[in-house]
């Protein structure tokens, strides 16, 4: 079966590690991590992911401009955006909701509630 | 007329407080020649004496109901007079020198001047009554007015003058004494009030940046679990758990070292100066605020100078205000900027010169002139999140320093601090 690629994009080295870790575990998905948004346009369109796990809370560029951002690029726009966060209040759920992502989750992230979302995402892709 | 500053509210509440021990006052006074009346005492013209006195008590009343319509400052101006002038009546139709018991009176307005106003609305006090307690002995004496003492003997001109002489000199004397204690009484409270802020401030500042913080060592505890679960699994290799065991041990300082510094900030700050190493003081501010100022738009910059000596501080005190300043230019900074925190020592004068110099929005110049003022802020209530500049001057004052602030709307703020060196606190 060929592997899903999953784009992380956060700021926590080891957050980073350990999710790419567990997802390549399970030998269904490739993984490729960014810890800045840096230049995602380019590392996106490198990469060609079938999902993005895309951290709100980040120095610099966060994930709300991110989301912007890719939204605005009819090349990456399509593909699916899971946002890691910190927030959890109504607000922020709606906030996320408005930016178009397919779901979200709240930190500290389960493995198997992470793999479940991703599942779940690309069932629709 | 509405009052927003908390120094008229102030003196609404001890207005309103003075109008009704007034009213207590003139009451039992007017119990009094009652009294004198019913035993015999004073028999001339008390009734209309005891109507005035009532009346006065009375009107006394409303200047409530007035308080929020004209200017109270200028409305104890005509309160005292109108006290004055009723105080003088009811001496005259007393007896005028005869009724020394009286002008007790004089001396109530003026105490109430001390306590609820300025040494301005003392000497007001002091002042007229002198003035109508004089006029009053001195017209009765020489027949501009009716004589109203029970008394036949006329004193002599020089015993009378000496009379008005000593009655002012110890108007004055009280006068002095009313302003003196009570200017004491209202530093005393200013100081609490000031201390209550800082304090309220600095649990606010702590509070936002232990939100940060929690956030921060949330997640590091989050990455602790992540690798404990990786190190049960057989299949990761001994070098990659040996890289993971590592990685548990640096989280878990990293997180002790966050829990330790908002422990340490939340404290109650020493103030014993000793031997500070102004820049370790700095860097425990910036760590401290890193929670916050790594996900904003702001860089932070240290251009230190070399050969700083130690100086005489309160460490906690100033790394309080460098916190402060911080959390200030963080706020001014809402797109991309730079905060520069620079540290300059001249041997010539043996000071160091502590500067913070954001690209922020600015101070107005009208703002800049209200800087140093206790409640004084251009944040909404429960937006601002340092400690007050009102505050950090305090701190930097006891340092023997002062803190020079320059700045232009839409361009920054720089805010220079000079603490002098080896000196103990004021």
């Amino acid at each position: 079966m060929e592997k899903r690629r999953v784009m992380i994009v956060d700021d926590e080295e080891h957050f980073l590690k350990i999710t790419k870790i567990n997802l390549e575990k399970t030998d269904k998905y490739e993984v490729e991590t960014m810890s800045s948004a840096a230049d995602i346009i380019s590392r996106v369109k490198s990469f060609n992911p079938d999902i993005i796990l895309l951290d709100i809370l980040m120095p610099k560029m966060d994930g709300v401009e991110t989301c912007k951002m890719l939204n605005e690029d009819p090349a990456v726009s399509r593909i699916p955006i899971i946002t890691l966060s910190a927030l959890d209040t109504d607000k922020d759920k709606l906030m996320m909701y408005k930016l178009g992502v397919v779901d979200f989750l709240v930190k500290p992230i389960e493995k198997d509630e992470l793999i479940a979302k991703i599942e779940k995402a690309l069932q629709f892709k | 007329m509405k009052y927003t500053d908390p120094d008229t509210i102030e003196l609404l509440k001890k207005y309103k407080l003075a109008g009704r021990i007034r009213f207590l006052s003139f009451l039992l006074l007017s119990l009094f020649l009652l009294l004198m009346k019913t035993f015999g005492g004073y028999s001339y013209l008390n009734t209309a004496l005891i109507a005035l006195i009532l009346m006065e008590a009375i009107v006394n009343q409303p200047y409530a109901f007035f308080i929020n319509r004209v200017n109270i400052y200028r409305l104890q101006y005509y309160q005292m007079a109108t006290d004055i002038i009723a105080i003088s009546w009811i001496l005259y139709y007393m007896g005028g020198v005869e009724a020394p018991i009286v002008s007790i009176a004089y001396y109530m307005v003026i105490l109430w001047a001390g306590i609820a106003s300025t040494a301005q609305a003392v000497f007001f006090a002091v002042f007229t009554s002198s003035l109508f307690f004089s006029s009053i002995v001195a017209f009765e004496y020489f027949g501009y007015l009716p004589s109203t003492s029970h008394y036949t003997y006329k004193m002599p001109v020089a015993q009378m003058i000496s009379l008005l002489i000593g009655n002012t000199s110890f108007l004055f004397a009280f006068g002095y004494f009313s302003s003196h204690s009570s200017a004491v009484i209202k530093s005393l409270q200013r100081k609490r009030q000031e201390d209550l802020l800082r304090n309220t401030r600095k649990l606010i500042a702590t509070g936002y940046l232990m939100g940060r913080t929690a956030h921060d060592v949330i997640n590091n505890i989050a990455s602790a679990k992540g690798y404990s679960r990786l190190l049960l699994d057989p299949s990761i290799g001994d070098a990659d758990k040996r890289e993971m065991l590592t990685a548990i041990e640096k989280l878990h300082n990293r997180s002790l070292d966050a829990v330790d510094s908002i422990d340490r900030f939340s404290q109650e700050s020493s103030r014993e100066f000793e031997p500070t190493d102004i820049h370790k003081t700095i860097e425990d501010a910036i760590e401290l605020t890193n929670p916050i100022v790594r996900y904003s738009k702001m860089a932070v910059e240290k251009i230190f100078g070399p050969d700083i000596p130690p100086i005489m501080a309160s460490g906690s005190e100033l790394e309080e205000v460098f916190v402060s300043f911080i959390l200030n230019s963080h706020d001014a900074i809402s797109e991309e900027g730079k905060l520069i925190v620079r540290t300059e020592h001249s041997k010539e004068d043996n000071i160091v010169k502590i500067t913070f110099s954001d690209t922020g929005s600015g101070i107005s110049r009208e703002n800049l002139k209200r800087l140093g003022e206790p409640f004084f802020s251009t944040k909404g209530c429960g937006e601002g999140t340092g400690l007050g500049l009102a505050t950090t001057y305090g701190i930097i004052a006891r340092h023997h320093g002062k803190i020079n602030v320059e700045s232009t709307v839409g361009k920054g703020a720089t805010f220079t601090i000079q603490p002098m060196q080896n000196s103990g606190p004021s």
